[in-house]
């Protein structure tokens, strides 16, 4: 048995939630602005509801399958070679999202906070606090993330608030950007940014109420998807399309423009302080999802051994992108469009394949035992 | 760890007083070679095979047959006592503890004594502590130790089990180089013959070289005169007591029937002569000497193997004074003092239930003190009752002498800064908390007691803020996270904006603060450590310095070095208020562990800042978060019951009023976890508040019964008897 954890309910909320929305303080509006045009907001309303579609046959897979994680039904369902093909599918998405975030991270806090330091040396900050994060386990990070919870929210209100003033409504028209055919398809094409919500399918065992997994799953996607529509459609009226596709950090942009008097100005600081604590929590949520994904599979009884190489490949793999361009556009072209793949459509076909063998009435050999 | 800690232990050693060519004297082993020992004689310290320490201690006693008369490396040396004595629970091992070893017996020789065949009498010459310093003279002990040890005894009721059973009662001679024989001879019944009994008395107590130890012999007038002994310190027991309660009754009663035995004898003494409150029996040396030096008096008769010990503690204390670390406007202000009896005795003054349990327990090895483990038998989870006494017993130190240092020897994450236990010198507090469900603790001889288990949020609390109004205690709740924020981050922040971000400061005042550091010859961070470490300077000698100079250095300190500071532009006038600023905050944080931890957290934000900025601070707040919510104590999340998230009483990080808090902590699992019914102002119920006084109303089915009747799991707590201490109070 993996060395685990508990996890409560409102934790594994507040995690899934951080673990889903903090690409908002990155480029994700812009990319979202970029399939969207005026409709951008409209754009993760259908990924985030064919994210739910998606993760309510997860959740039906981990009710089939009690006690168990999206690894072991796998290889269960699928034998051990396409089982862990799966797995590493999972694996593939976690960690290829997780290190083009951080870069991404890494730039934004480079360009807003700290412009004269190496990059190398900000994204190995993160690395350090995400390798602590990791090593204390994934009970540490949903209860910092439930902690935290309250930052996330009291940013996204204020910064979207705050920069009302600067919005004009205008910009919103067309309602339907470039068309509801366009909108439903890239929405639908780009559902893995709702993936990370998979993350409770990896810590399904840790879960103090596994059986709750598909409401805190659905509560968690609802959540989001307010606030991430909200957010961009605060920033396609405050930045006007085209204007909107030019701006690669967004939040950043937003919150510069914030002015309540003379005292209240120029506080995008404060609010990178908060996004960089979310930037730490998803981080580390991606980490460790990675790290469970790869011990499960391995069927180690520990996972703490291969967290430092974890995070010396992704420091590396970081770098991979020339450019945070590169970055965003692999993120969101590659990861986020092929991304839903594994961690849709696979535990989709796990589930047809599942259910034509119960109607056939034959269950696959002894149960795969979770490392 | 084993590393560093032998790295340490080689620079203690070369630091310290040993000659270490006598090391291998500190070895149980090199004993063979000392004359006198057969070879069947145990060479390993007191544990019997009967103990927990178990196969240990057989291999121990392996070890010190193999490595016979050799001469041992020194490090080999250390290494195989540590082996042994992780198995010695007479030793009081934590072994590797360096500066222990100061204290320890260091010179075995033995010297055969007695021509009792089969048995091996080892004379240890045990140094005392004053010779490290002063070269006094050796004192000496004798002990008998049998060839073999045929398994524990059992404790006496109220002993700890496992480690204690080896301790000796000879506090005096150290805890290093007791052999196995030792345990049986303190827990050796006593023998029947007077002058036997007082032999070995006098000898456990070094009576002749301790002047405190008083031996009074007398008569009974029985027909013949039995004769009797009473064994006292000097100091510690009331001389009023014994001669007016022991000597006076038993030297001046007569008519005692000359046909009594000596048991009947006993029996007549303690039931009808000895007009003391509270008199017992004891049946060996250990109880003997245990009563003698807590206090009590002893009195020994011939023809008696039992020895009836009378309580005759009495010595100078302190009084009931005002408490000096956790003042109060609104409330009692009584605290703790040194005596164990009057701590428990306040403590009860507020807990009027006969469910408060007291159980006293000894800790320490080369001094025994008593611990007092406080709890209400029915409420407190069990659990913890028992994991508490579980490492108090676990304990393997020479001499605990304060709360502090049992706290350290408890808690769950000792490199955590943290505290994981509150400390508290108010009787009020520890008797709310009690009532809460947690566990008390109470050591002889401090002012200060604990309460575990504890949480982030209970450290923020202070006793005023359930004298007050609800608005008044929220707030300065409030007032005291703002501050705590400040005492951590405010420095750091200053830093960050002034060398990171300066666009955040509104113009005029950037150009005030450009302008007032303009000569100031230092960076920002140099300037904020300089003055951090001055602020840290004052407020240790502050402490230190005598009382009549105290008021005046804190002017001259914290005013005229401060300004003078500005004026020669060493500082600029802005740090001094953030210096300040910081310093209240700290102060303003009720618990002075938790003030401590914010003192050294500060410095590592101030190095984040410098080199940071807000991404360092953000970083540095994010891993502390995370180390708050992994730390525990005593297996309760510190950061309950936020995260975990549990539902509970309005007592948080806000103050809800008194009469809507109905629920116990919900990590305590108590049983009952009601307090007080829904409507605990049973007032306002039936007529309103001008009906006549109403008999006491119906108690409500409180929220908690509601969730357990819709099938919200139970708390995993045993179950306990229901009502006891809260539910149904109005």
């Amino acid at each position: 048995m993996l060395e685990e954890g508990r996890i409560g309910t409102n934790e594994a909320v507040a995690a899934t939630v951080y673990f889903l929305a903090s690409k908002l303080f990155i480029s994700f509006p812009q990319q979202m602005a970029t399939v969207g045009l005026t409709a951008a907001w409209v754009i993760p309303i259908i990924s985030f509801s064919t994210g739910a579609l998606g993760f309510l046959i997860i959740a039906a897979l981990l009710k089939r399958y009690p006690g168990k994680s999206i690894v072991e039904i796998s290889e269960q369902i699928a034998g051990p070679v396409f089982g862990n093909l799966a797995t590493l599918g999972y694996f593939a998405f976690f960690f290829a999202a997780t290190i083009l975030v951080m870069r991404q991270f890494s730039e934004t806090v480079g360009t807003a906070l700290l412009p004269r330091t190496p990059l190398s040396v900000i994204t190995a900050i993160f690395v350090l606090a995400t390798l602590i994060a990791v090593y204390l386990g994934g009970e540490a990070i949903t209860r910092a993330a439930f902690l935290a919870a309250p930052l996330i929210v009291i940013t996204l209100v204020f910064l979207n608030i705050l920069s009302l003033p600067q919005a004009n409504l205008d910009a919103m028209f067309p309602i339907f950007g470039p068309g509801p055919g366009k909108l439903l398809y890239h929405g639908v094409v780009h559902s893995a940014i709702a993936g990370e919500v998979m993350f409770l399918a990896v810590v399904a065992p840790q879960l103090r109420d596994g059986h709750k997994v598909k409401t805190m799953g659905l509560i968690a996607i609802a959540i989001t998807t307010f606030f991430t529509s909200v957010s961009v459609l605060v920033f396609v009226t405050v930045f006007p399309y085209p204007l909107c596709l030019h701006i690669p950090y967004p939040g950043y942009e937003t919150s510069t423009l914030i002015y309540v008097g003379r005292f209240f100005q120029r506080v995008e600081v404060a609010f990178v302080f908060l996004w960089v604590i979310s930037g730490c929590i998803e981080l580390a949520l991606g980490a460790y999802t990675s790290t469970m994904i790869l011990a499960r599979m391995l069927k180690l009884p520990i996972y703490r051994p291969i967290v430092p190489a974890v995070a010396i490949i992704g420091y590396t793999l970081a770098f991979t992108p020339p450019d945070v361009p590169t970055a965003t556009r692999l993120d969101f072209e590659l990861v986020r469009t092929f991304g839903g793949i594994a961690v849709f459509v696979v535990p989709a076909l796990l589930l047809l394949v599942a259910q034509v063998r119960e109607a056939r009435g034959t269950r696959r050999g002894e149960p795969t035992r979770g490392a | 760890m084993s590393f560093l800690r032998n790295i340490l232990n080689e620079i203690v050693s070369l630091l310290s007083f040993e000659n270490p060519a006598r090391e291998e004297e500190f070895v149980l082993d090199t004993q063979p070679k000392l004359p006198g020992l057969t070879s069947d004689a145990p060479r390993t310290g007191g544990a019997s095979p009967g103990t927990s320490a178990g196969p240990d201690t057989e291999q121990g006693k392996a070890q010190g047959r193999e490595q016979g008369t050799g001469q041992v490396g020194r490090r080999a040396a250390r290494r195989d006592r540590a082996q042994r004595l992780s198995a010695v629970t007479a030793l009081g091992a934590a072994p590797e503890h360096t500066a222990r070893g100061f204290l320890r017996p260091k010179k075995l020789s033995a010297v055969s004594v007695g021509a009792d065949a089969g048995r091996a009498t080892l004379r240890r010459r045990a140094r005392s502590p004053l010779e490290i310093h002063g070269r006094d003279a050796f004192h000496e002990t004798s002990e008998e130790i049998p060839p073999s040890v045929s398994g524990a005894t059992p404790s006496p009721k109220g002993q700890q089990e496992g480690s204690s059973e080896a301790q000796g009662a000879q506090g005096q001679s150290g805890g290093q180089g007791r052999q196995e024989g030792d345990k049986a001879d303190e827990l050796k019944p006593l023998a029947e013959n007077l002058q036997a009994n007082l032999g070995a008395l006098k000898e456990v107590l070094h009576y002749g070289l301790n002047s405190d130890v008083i031996v009074r012999e007398f008569e009974i007038p029985t027909s013949p005169p039995t004769k009797a002994a009473i064994v006292f310190m000097e100091g510690l027991a009331s001389k009023d007591i014994i001669d007016l309660a022991i000597l006076q009754p038993l030297m001046l009663i007569s008519n005692l029937n000359k046909d009594l035995r000596a048991s009947d004898v006993l029996e007549i003494v303690e039931r009808r002569l000895l007009p003391g409150n509270q008199v017992s029996r004891k049946h060996n040396l250990r109880g003997v000497v245990e009563g003698v030096i807590a206090g009590t008096t002893c009195l020994l008769i011939e023809g008696c193997a039992t020895a009836l010990e009378v309580e005759t503690k009495s010595w100078e204390h302190r009084g009931v004074s005002q408490p000096t670390a956790e003042m109060v406007v609104h409330g009692p202000q009584e605290a703790f003092n040194e005596t164990l009896k009057n701590n428990v005795a306040l403590v009860r003054r507020r807990m009027r239930t006969p469910d408060l349990v007291s159980e006293i327990l000894k800790v320490g090895t080369l001094s025994r003190v008593d611990c007092a483990v406080l709890y209400v038998e029915g409420l407190t989870n069990p659990k913890l009752v028992a994991e508490v006494k579980r490492r108090i017993n676990a304990i393997k130190a020479d001499h605990i002498q304060d709360t502090g240092v049992l706290e350290q020897f408890i808690e769950d994450r000792p490199l955590v800064l943290v505290p994981q236990t509150l400390s508290t010198e108010r009787p009020d507090r520890m008797a709310a908390f009690l009532a809460e469900g947690h566990v008390g603790l109470l050591l002889d001889g401090s002012p200060f007691g604990l309460i575990v288990p504890v949480t982030f949020w209970s450290l923020l609390h202070a006793a005023e803020d359930h004298f007050l109004r609800w608005p008044f205690g929220t707030f300065l709740r409030i007032v005291r996270v703002a501050a705590l924020g400040a005492a951590l981050l405010l420095p750091a922040v200053y830093i960050a904006v002034t060398n990171f971000h300066p666009e955040m400061i509104p113009t005029d005042l950037l150009l005030a603060i450009a302008a007032t550091r303009e000569k100031v010859p230092f960076p920002t961070a140099v300037e904020v450590i300089i003055m951090e470490m001055s602020f840290e300077l004052i407020r240790e000698a502050g402490i230190r310095v005598p009382g009549v100079i105290g008021p005046t250095l804190g002017i001259v300190g914290a005013l005229i070095l401060g300004q003078a500071a500005v004026a020669a532009s060493i500082v600029s006038p802005i740090l001094v208020i953030i210096v300040a600023l910081t310093a209240l905050g700290s102060f303003a944080i009720p618990n002075f562990n938790m003030a401590f931890a914010a003192r050294i957290t500060r410095f590592a934000y101030i190095a984040l800042a410098a080199a940071f900025g807000f991404y360092g601070i953000a970083a540095g707040v994010f891993v502390q978060m995370l180390i708050y919510v992994s730390t525990r104590s005593f297996g309760v999340p510190f950061m309950s019951p936020v995260a975990p998230f549990a539902q509970s009483s309005g007592d948080v990080v806000l103050r809800y009023p008194s009469w809507s808090m109905e629920l116990r902590p919900p990590f305590l699992q108590t049983s009952p976890r009601e307090r007080q019914p829904e409507v605990a102002r049973g007032w306002t119920q039936a007529g309103g508040v001008d009906a006549p006084s109403p008999s006491p109303p119906p108690v409500q089915p409180s929220r908690g019964a509601r969730m357990k009747a819709a099938g919200t799991p139970a708390p995993a707590a045993e179950p306990g008897p229901q009502d006891k201490g809260g539910a149904g109070r109005a």
